[in-house]
């Protein structure tokens, strides 16, 4: 999609979130509002028509804002919530597993067709990254406008993971998909993940030195299990003041458990949105951990998370035939 | 220039001997240089094989962990037998090499809270055993904003010793004497700067504050002392419905110091240990009877906001902020302190 659709579906955005507030269709939306710097964007919870013009749909709409949805952050009964394909399957997590009625959502569903991933950037361009004005785009690349220079980069280079195998089409659970004329959602990509083999052909020694080496630097500021919108419980066990689970130290050990922990919890919800990644501020591979669980259960009982809401994940049945390794 | 300032001595390190220097110094001092690792900048002590980087915009995390450890054993105990307490209290002699001038100005917060009434033996001590060789920012982050707070990026005289980037050398500026008597025990790695080339480094030192955009104005900040006024702020509601109540903003502060002690027993022996907590987390304010006076993201979130601009303010005179970016840069949700304090003043 070019710049200018953006401006047109921030447009049509902004036009739909009228209507539902002054037909109080709902009580708030959650929307992506202007950041403090023009390739942020931040999370913010709309009630007023006066509020609209704070609202922005661009290719930093990064978080996933499904988050909001959990039973301890919501705001009240009737919400709207601006969502990417890929949100959509963590939103379907909370209905199927009660963390919300559905009747009391209206999901606007936004054409995307991959979201940028700054960190790339920064990296890529190193202390003069604070001199680029914008990202532009054609067909294949990004152009980053500098003042003297202009710098082209594959677009597929510089898009979050889990975009290059996006299909961007409509989610059947989706009230609203707000999508411009001109511009057709692109095809599928069709690349994969970065592999998992690397690490699935570690012998065990190998994969534990990788792991708690990145453990160690581990801060346990909890930003992984806070942004997640699957981690839903009311009181995480590493918060609970009954039982002292781990230390309060982040000693490697200690955040060797708590990350298995929150990555065995996780699975058969953990749609791979990769927020925890993205927010961890010490570049812990946490996809990786989660890509594998997933991958072990899709393997197992044939089974993913977010698809539909009337699925029962398979840590909630029992069924005689699945597969049983302890025998 | 040397004429208005007489007793101002400057040297020139060539950077080709910054690694042979700190090797020499290497068998006397621990050495904290900042070090890359899985795309992460820190300062990490340093070894001969080092990968040692200068070339770098800040590290991810103030080296305030350098005197407050994230995790730190006070004292061991033996509780059963023989009650004995052994003390853990840090010895060595240290250098940090290139701590940027934000950070050595929250050092110097720091201080103020660590040596209040009660000293606090662990911090000073570690304190006082440190020399801190300073480096000039020349290349600011789109996040920086420490003009706002007074820091000058390109000079810094609450280091021992401040390098300016030359390009192929450092300018050595001296602050202290124990700055001076480790340049004067190692005449071998520095040379005597020529005149043309301290007002090169002078101009940068002087001129390094233009590129620093972001920020807030500094009388903006003083709507916080007004307690009766904000207090009661919308702005904190907002902000704490979308906060997501996580730690980055005061783990990477360069100045939040709160830290939990507790005791870890075994079967007859102990320790007593520190670790950094933070007033974002829930259990942070929880007591005992279970009643919580910060139950709700809304106090949490005000809760920084107001120690860093007001409670700190009234003890102890300044903001408890340097301008160094970092939560800024890596909170999740975008939460700006800079925008807050605008926020306040103007709507």
């Amino acid at each position: 999609m070019k710049n200018q659709s953006y401006i047109e579906l921030t447009a049509m955005l902004e036009q739909k979130i009228n209507q539902l507030l002054s037909e109080n269709k709902v009580d708030y939306l959650i929307v992506y509002g202007k950041g403090s710097f023009w390739f942020k964007t931040r999370p913010l919870l709309i009630r007023k028509q006066t509020e609209i013009e704070k609202v922005i749909w661009n290719r930093f709409c990064q978080f996933n804002l499904s988050t909001f949805l959990k039973p301890g952050s919501r705001k009240g009964e009737k919400i709207g919530i601006i969502t990417k394909k890929c949100d959509i399957r963590s939103v379907v997590e909370l209905i199927k597993n009660n963390q919300i009625n559905k009747d009391n959502l209206y999901i606007i569903q936004v054409a995307c067709d991959g979201i940028i991933n700054w960190q790339k950037l920064e990296n890529l361009l190193g202390a003069t990254v604070s001199k680029v004005i914008e990202v532009e785009e054609n067909a294949l690349n990004f152009v980053i406008k500098m003042p003297e220079t202009n710098i082209e980069v594959l677009k597929n280079d510089y898009l979050l993971d889990k975009c290059l195998i996006c299909d961007y089409q409509q989610s059947f659970y989706a009230d609203e998909f707000l999508i411009t004329s001109e511009e057709k959602v692109e095809e599928i990509k069709n690349q994969f993940l970065p592999s998992l083999e690397i690490l699935e052909n570690m012998s065990y020694e190998e994969r534990l030195e990788y792991w708690l080496k990145h453990f160690s630097r581990c801060m346990r500021c909890y930003a992984c299990r806070n942004v997640c919108p699957v981690c839903y419980c009311p009181t995480c066990m590493f918060d609970s003041q009954e039982g002292l689970w781990i230390s309060k130290e982040s000693k490697t050990s200690e955040n060797y458990v708590y990350h298995l922990t929150r990555a065995f919890h996780t699975a058969t919800l953990c749609v791979e949105c990769g927020e925890c990644e993205r927010v961890c501020p010490v570049n812990i591979p946490l996809m990786k951990l989660n890509n594998k669980l997933a991958k072990e259960v899709s393997e197992i009982f044939g089974y993913q998370a977010g698809l539909k809401v009337d699925e029962v994940s398979p840590f909630k049945t029992y069924c005689q035939e699945d597969s049983d390794e302890f025998k | 220039m040397n004429s208005n300032n007489p007793e101002r001595s400057y040297f020139l390190l060539k950077k080709s001997k910054v690694q042979n220097l700190l090797s020499t110094l290497y068998n006397e001092y621990e050495i904290f240089v900042p070090v890359e690792e899985e795309g992460v900048v820190d300062f990490k002590r340093y070894e001969l094989n080092s990968n040692l980087t200068l070339e770098f915009t800040n590290t991810l995390l103030p080296p305030k962990g350098l005197f407050l450890p994230q995790q730190e054993t006070l004292f061991n105990f033996n509780y059963r037998n023989d009650v004995s307490i052994k003390e853990n209290i840090e010895t060595s002699r240290r250098i940090i090499f290139g701590i940027r001038p934000c950070d050595s100005r929250s050092i110097t917060i720091l201080d103020e809270v660590f040596k209040e009434k009660n000293e606090d033996v662990y911090y000073l001590r570690k304190r006082n055993n440190t020399l801190l060789i300073g480096l000039g920012c020349t290349n600011p982050q789109i996040y920086c904003f420490c003009s706002s707070l007074e820091v000058n990026p390109g000079e810094d005289t609450l280091v021992d010793i401040f390098l300016t980037d030359l390009g192929n050398n450092y300018l050595v500026s001296l602050n202290t004497k124990r700055g001076q008597q480790l340049i004067n025990d190692l005449p071998e790695y520095f040379e005597k700067a020529e005149e043309e080339e301290i007002i090169r480094a002078l101009e940068i030192q002087s001129q390094a504050r233009e590129g620093f955009s972001a920020g807030f104005d500094k009388k903006d900040a003083e709507v916080f002392l007004d307690v009766e006024k904000i207090f009661e702020h919308p702005a904190w509601e907002e902000l704490a419905e979308t906060c997501i109540g996580c730690g980055i903003c005061t783990y990477l502060c360069s100045t939040c110091h709160c830290f939990d002690i507790a005791d870890e027993l075994t079967k007859n022996e102990g320790r007593r240990f520190r670790c950094w907590d933070s007033c974002q987390f829930f259990s942070f304010t929880n007591m005992a009877s279970g009643h919580n006076p910060r139950p709700d993201r809304k106090e949490r979130v005000r809760q920084r906001f107001m120690h860093k601009l007001n409670y700190f303010v009234n003890r102890y005179g300044c903001i408890a902020c340097v301008g160094c970016g970092r939560c800024l840069k890596y909170c999740p949700v975008d939460i700006d302190i800079t925008r807050v304090i605008g926020t306040l003043n103007h709507e």
